[in-house]
């Protein structure tokens, strides 16, 4: 009886050093998983795939440290199919502490990619406002953003020269900790119809389903399961990266779910245990 | 853009100013309703105007003057904020009041931030890169690692959470239980190892049943929005007067 009832109480110690070796033991093991694509990720890959040479995309990066291991690898995997589709690659952050990934992430594959700043890409850093910067930018972008990250005046950027508003960009992106890609679909996709789609946090993803039905969002990257599956897509290959994050993720989850049944399992013997007792109290 | 703004926060400051002298408390609520109001609904009607007529024009060339405000107002929030935090801090230091240190760690952190951050930009455009550098450096090697570790420690409170809430006492219990595992396994590749079902069930969850409840309580905050919004703007409720009635 008494081991039934300890199921549903094991120490919470015993639990943080399974989670703990599964997070870790990955990353000194690494196994490789088969990655499946689902439809939004394709739908998130093709939106870009489909843009003509010179187009141009904008990213906005609102999100911080806390989200980084599962929105970075998007931001990477993403400025790299825009490199590659030689697409022209604006950058801002609506939160701050978005603001120096909107700038690194750029300048680290810029170099790999032979980009020149200015002319294929620009990084304009951060602004306060939110909604009244998403606005703004489709109303005129050099009023919202007058200068770049680096303190140039963006009218003298020749990239910028002819982007005056929304109309001009061909794509815009929300890699968000938050719920910003509300504020894009409210304020930037249904006012000035521009397309949009958006990579979130896992546990943000749920809220974003009911814009993809509705085609306000053009595709979705949820999450680390989303960032590998597009990262597999743009490298066609495995990442290393990625997969061991997946990898530990698998066990994470798979420990979790163990634990849960095993509570249930106690919760349940404990209770036909019981009626059993009382049972043969009355008999 | 801060050029136009300036001389119009000058003018309303000193309008502000003005009302705020010369009348008594009453009357200056109702200048504030009145402003919060006349804007309000601008802001709204401006919506559904278009550029084509030279009326729209001139709805667009406000509402466009409207959101610069609204966005230098926001960076001179982080004044308020800064001068807030300060306040608190620096009395608790002075007091010694227990956990001063963990206050005298803010403080500093702040100073230090704010003296590269903004040192740093200036010293950059004049070839004296090392502040940046020095910010960079501070960013990536405290605030990321923080960051990183507070939120990766969610992680564990939330297995531990997990385990010890998810019971199937009953039938709702049950029905989220099993819905909790399937999206679990769902969600990561291991479990398209165990069955194909999972990242069907997964998919179908998440794009029919979530779907659904997700549109309701969009709908039902949209509108929840739209009535605390209507409050404001017509002075039922004024929190930017302080909660004042």
């Amino acid at each position: 009886m008494q081991f039934f009832e300890r199921l549903q109480f094991i120490d919470r110690r015993i639990l943080f050093l399974f989670l703990a070796a599964a997070l870790i033991l990955p990353f000194f093991f690494p196994f490789q998983q088969k990655i499946l694509i689902t439809q939004e990720v394709k739908n998130f890959h093709r939106t870009i795939d489909s843009l003509p040479e010179g187009a141009v995309v904008a990213i906005s990066f609102d999100y911080g440290p806390s989200a980084m291991p599962e929105i970075n690898p998007m931001a990477r995997a993403m400025i790299e199919q825009i490199f590659q589709k030689n697409l022209k690659l604006i950058t801002y952050a609506l939160w701050q502490d978005g603001e120096p990934f909107s700038i690194q992430i750029p300048e680290e594959l810029a170099k790999q990619h032979q980009k020149i700043y200015g002319e294929h890409y620009v990084t304009l850093g951060f602004k306060p406002g939110r909604v009244a910067v998403i606005l703004q930018m489709g109303e005129d972008i050099h009023t919202a953003f007058p200068m770049d990250s680096k303190g140039t005046r963006i009218s003298d950027i020749p990239l910028m020269k002819n982007i005056r508003n929304y109309s001009d960009l061909n794509l815009l992106i929300d890699l968000a900790a938050g719920a910003d890609p509300d504020l894009y679909v409210g304020y930037a996709v249904e006012r000035y119809h521009i397309p949009f789609q958006a990579g979130v946090t896992a546990v943000m993803a749920a809220n974003f389903y009911p814009y993809l039905q509705t085609r306000q969002m053009k595709g979705l990257l949820p999450g680390l399961k989303g960032a590998s599956e597009y990262e597999f897509m743009v490298t066609q290959a495995n990442s290393r990266q990625v997969t061991q994050m997946m990898a530990s993720q698998s066990l994470v989850h798979l420990i979790m779910v163990l634990f849960i049944l095993l509570g249930n399992m106690g919760y349940f013997l404990t209770k036909s245990y019981k009626k059993q007792t009382q049972q043969k109290g009355r008999g | 853009m801060v050029t136009i703004a300036i001389p119009w926060f000058i003018v309303l400051g000193f309008a502000g100013f003005t009302v705020y002298a010369l009348f008594k408390p009453p009357l200056r609520r109702w200048v504030a309703i009145s402003i919060a109001l006349a804007v309000g609904m601008y802001m709204f009607f401006q919506f559904f105007t278009t550029t084509e007529t030279p009326a729209g024009e001139y709805f667009n060339e406000w509402f466009q003057r409207f959101n610069k405000w609204a966005i230098i107002i926001s960076g001179l929030t982080v004044i308020l904020a800064v001068g807030n935090l300060l306040k608190i801090h620096i009395l608790k230091v002075k007091k010694l009041q227990p956990g001063w240190g963990y206050s005298f760690i803010t403080l500093l952190a702040l100073f230090t931030m704010s003296l590269f951050g903004i040192l740093g930009i200036q010293f950059q455009k004049e070839g004296i890169p090392w502040y940046q550098w020095t910010f960079r450096w501070l960013w990536k090697t405290f605030n990321v690692a923080l960051d990183s570790s507070m939120f990766a420690l969610l992680a564990f409170f939330m297995a531990s959470a997990a385990y010890r809430a998810f019971r199937a006492r009953n039938m709702e219990a049950s029905l989220m239980l099993a819905t909790a595992i399937i999206v679990m396994l769902g969600r990561v590749p291991v479990g398209d190892y165990i069955t194909s079902a999972f990242p069907t069930l997964t998919s179908w969850i998440l794009m029919f049943p979530n779907l659904a409840a997700q549109r309701g309580i969009m709908m039902g905050v949209a509108l929840g929005a739209i009535a605390t919004s209507l409050k404001i703007i017509l002075g039922i409720e004024r929190p930017y007067l302080g909660g004042a009635k």
